[in-house]
């Protein structure tokens, strides 16, 4: 494949910045080759009460639709390199 | 552009040259506990000089390479890190600190706001980072191990009637495409890379630019720009402020020596 020679110059300039910007099918080509293709999550927040019965509670409704959308983040949600919200970290928040 | 001075062949010298940035730079061995906490201290013992704060994202490593492709450079360390711009009250004087760089820019923030010239740059820059230094030795979180050095000089160039494909007026070289049945172009611009010789370690290069752009008013230019970057002799700022000084002389030369006589007389050229 002919590459192009690009160097990145003048990175401290800033009335005319010339901040180098990686095509996003490039990032998104990265983050699929170092992390695989993501799955579609979602989770459902259900609470037992004393009889065992499942209740659905305002607190864990309104969690998980919070989380959910969280969870529809895709990796460089923030324009650069940021991953979306591991199942680890879905599960401290809900144990929480 | 002015003359540094020494036993060196005298330099080009203009009373009105068309600089509109300058930045002195030094990049440095990664410092991952200089985090934006830590540079409270520096906030305060600059705080009279440079009074206004803010926070850019991090410019990425740019070390000179015997290769002209772009590599990837691996860097190992916390995620999360900012570069934060510390800037006097008008704004001309800038001071930027990220983990592993720090650059001292000149800009002219008012029209007309003349180029206080090279040995005034050069002496925030020696101050600035004799303080960094004591900064990042009292608070332990490292040494100041300098592997790059740069400087860069941004010159606006206003072409007649803001014809932007008008590149023979700021490239002496630059030959216009007359007969093209197109006519001539809306836009152009030109890149150059020079490997410098003599300096620092190799290797070191010198990147000139010229591209169109837009000032905040609308008028169109052409910015023609300056940059010599790489490997200092040692990593100790005394080797740093040699290469920056011998990159300054390279940047003057090759700004007469690239730009056309006819544009000298606009730049009121001394010498």
């Amino acid at each position: 494949m002919t590459q192009l020679l690009d160097r990145p110059i003048a990175g401290a300039s800033t009335l005319y910045p010339r901040h180098p910007v990686p095509p996003a099918g490039l990032r998104a080509a990265e983050d699929f080759y170092l992390q695989g293709q993501q799955p579609m999550r979602e989770i459902a927040i259900q609470v037992s009460g004393p009889d065992a019965s499942l209740r659905r509670t305002w607190l864990a409704s309104h969690m998980e639709q919070q989380i959910n959308a969280l969870l529809r983040l895709r990796s460089g949600w923030d324009g650069r390199r940021a991953l979306p919200p591991t199942d680890a970290a879905v599960r401290s928040a809900v144990g929480l | 552009m002015s003359e540094h001075g020494g036993p060196r062949a005298s330099l080009a010298e203009f009373a009105a040259p068309p600089v509109v940035e300058v930045a002195l730079g030094a990049q440095f061995r990664p410092l991952f506990g200089l985090r934006p906490i830590e540079l409270a201290g520096l906030r305060e013992r600059w705080r009279d000089r440079y009074p206004l704060v803010q926070e850019q994202p991090p410019l990425p490593p740019a070390i000179e390479s015997f290769s002209l492709a772009p590599e990837v450079q691996f860097v190992i360390g916390p995620a999360l890190q900012t570069r934060v711009w510390f800037l006097d009250q008008e704004q001309a004087e800038l001071v930027q600190v990220q983990h592993d760089r720090l650059t001292v820019n000149w800009r002219q923030t008012s029209d007309g706001a003349p180029y206080p010239r090279y040995p005034h740059v050069r002496g925030l820059f020696e101050d600035r980072v004799a303080e960094l230094r004591a900064h990042v030795e009292e608070a332990g979180v490292g040494s100041l191990d300098i592997t790059q050095a740069e400087i860069t000089y941004i010159n606006s160039i206003e072409p007649d009637d803001g014809r932007q494909g008008r590149l023979d007026q700021v490239l002496r070289y630059w030959q216009r495409p007359v007969q093209h049945h197109l006519g001539e172009p809306e836009q152009a611009r030109a890149a150059l890379v020079f490997p410098v010789a003599g300096i620092g370690t190799p290797p070191v290069r010198m990147y000139v630019a010229a591209d169109p752009a837009q000032r905040q008013d609308g008028r169109r230019i052409l910015i023609f720009t300056l940059t010599v970057r790489g490997a200092p002799v040692d990593e100790g700022v005394d080797a740093t402020l040699r290469f920056m000084d011998q990159a300054h002389d390279h940047v003057v030369r090759s700004f007469a020596e690239l730009t056309p006589e006819a544009m000298h007389e606009r730049w009121e050229r001394r010498q």
